[in-house]
């Protein structure tokens, strides 16, 4: 086991509450892509997406007092950036200016590598990617963060009913219906 | 089973989160619902194709301009850190100062109000003797003198009076020290 994982992430959130700069640069290294990939996920811009992360994680620095140890450092985290990027949406509904289906993919700064279904071929990659984040976007946000937090961040259900101040149940049914929906948008492709 | 029911256990079926009793009506429902077969596959594979999606990353700029916006925080806003000031025993330092001062100013009014030597302290007799009784005025005949006259007036001067130590007041020791003697 190497030196980074010596510690939890709890104990370096605590450390760094103690002063220890190092361990908030231990967390960002640690979470910064876990971060990217959720907020992406959820916004579909690669550059807005960054811009969340990093207020993300400037939140953490600037409020590190503010998480008590009664809860796992990924659910404050997650819940930080959940928020954030819940936000921005709202914001962006307001503005109207983008729409939802044209967002970020177009962005050549980043590349997505293909997704390898079931059977083992490679989808023409781009086409693949578009399209589950295309049935991703489709859904309620409610859907979307659960589908996301459970099926590609893969979280447990009782830290995603804490990341989303729902009870366990409706996280459960929330995420079976998202899954539902999903089937459906991606029927047609499959 | 009906439908809805079916529907609404699927998640819980692909993640094996159903009683057994519970998995075999669902398996019972797939057996007699080919099409519910189909959906459940479908599902499975939205799943893992979820699952497969790629990592996003950040950009290699990313900590290069976190910590430039860290370090434009920290002129900008003090943080909250650099705001608190340390607790004592949960309370804010001038919480703890005032409750201070007033368990000394307790402290200090409790000692003063106590008698500085106990051995000072007048005795309350705890028995009442004759000699301690007052006498009631009414049964008690007036003073008189010779001339059957009150001397109450008098005694204040009197009493007054067998303080000033006269050689004519003064005791003769003398004649009884020798009445013993020479007895």
């Amino acid at each position: 086991m190497t030196d980074k994982f010596k510690y939890t992430d709890e104990e370096l959130i605590a450390r760094f509450q103690g002063g220890d700069e190092n361990a908030y640069t231990e967390l960002v290294n640690r979470y910064r892509n876990k971060l990217m990939t959720f907020v992406y996920r959820f916004v579909s811009d690669m550059e807005q997406a960054e811009d969340i992360v990093q207020d993300a994680l400037v939140k953490v620095y600037t409020h590190k007092h503010y998480y008590k140890e009664v809860a796992k450092f990924s659910t404050w985290v997650y819940t930080i950036a959940g928020n954030l990027a819940k936000t921005e949406l709202r914001k962006r509904k307001r503005r109207q200016t983008s729409s939802l289906s044209t967002l970020g993919l177009d962005d050549k700064d980043y590349e997505l590598p293909a997704v390898e279904l079931e059977t083992g071929e490679h989808i023409q990659g781009e086409y693949t990617e578009k399209k589950i984040q295309e049935a991703i976007q489709s859904l309620p946000l409610h859907f979307r963060t659960v589908i996301i937090l459970r099926d590609i961040q893969e979280l447990s259900y009782e830290e995603i009913s804490n990341i989303v101040s729902v009870p366990l149940g409706t996280v459960k049914s929330r995420i079976n219906r998202a899954r539902l929906q999903l089937q459906d948008a991606l029927k047609e492709y499959k | 089973m009906d439908r809805y029911q079916f529907e609404g256990y699927i998640s819980d079926y692909i993640e094996n989160a159903l009683s057994i009793s519970r998995r075999k009506e669902f398996e019972q429902y797939l057996a007699d619902n080919p099409e519910a077969k189909e959906q459940v596959d479908a599902v499975r594979k939205t799943i893992k194709s979820l699952n497969n999606l790629s990592q996003v990353r950040t950009s290699d700029a990313f900590v290069e301009k976190l910590q430039a916006r860290i370090a434009q925080q920290n002129v900008i806003v003090p943080t909250e850190q650099q705001n608190r000031r340390p607790l004592i025993f949960g309370f804010t330092p001038l919480t703890a100062t005032m409750m201070s001062l007033v368990v000394l100013a307790i402290v200090f009014v409790g000692y003063e109000l106590l008698p500085s030597n106990p051995a000072t302290q007048t005795a309350i007799p705890t028995q009442v003797t004759t000699n301690n009784v007052i006498p009631n005025p009414s049964t008690v005949a007036p003073v008189t003198n010779v001339n059957n006259e009150s001397v109450v007036a008098e005694t204040v001067e009197d009493s007054l009076s067998n303080e000033i130590e006269s050689p004519q007041n003064k005791p003769d020791f003398d004649d009884r020290i020798n009445y013993v003697k020479t007895q």
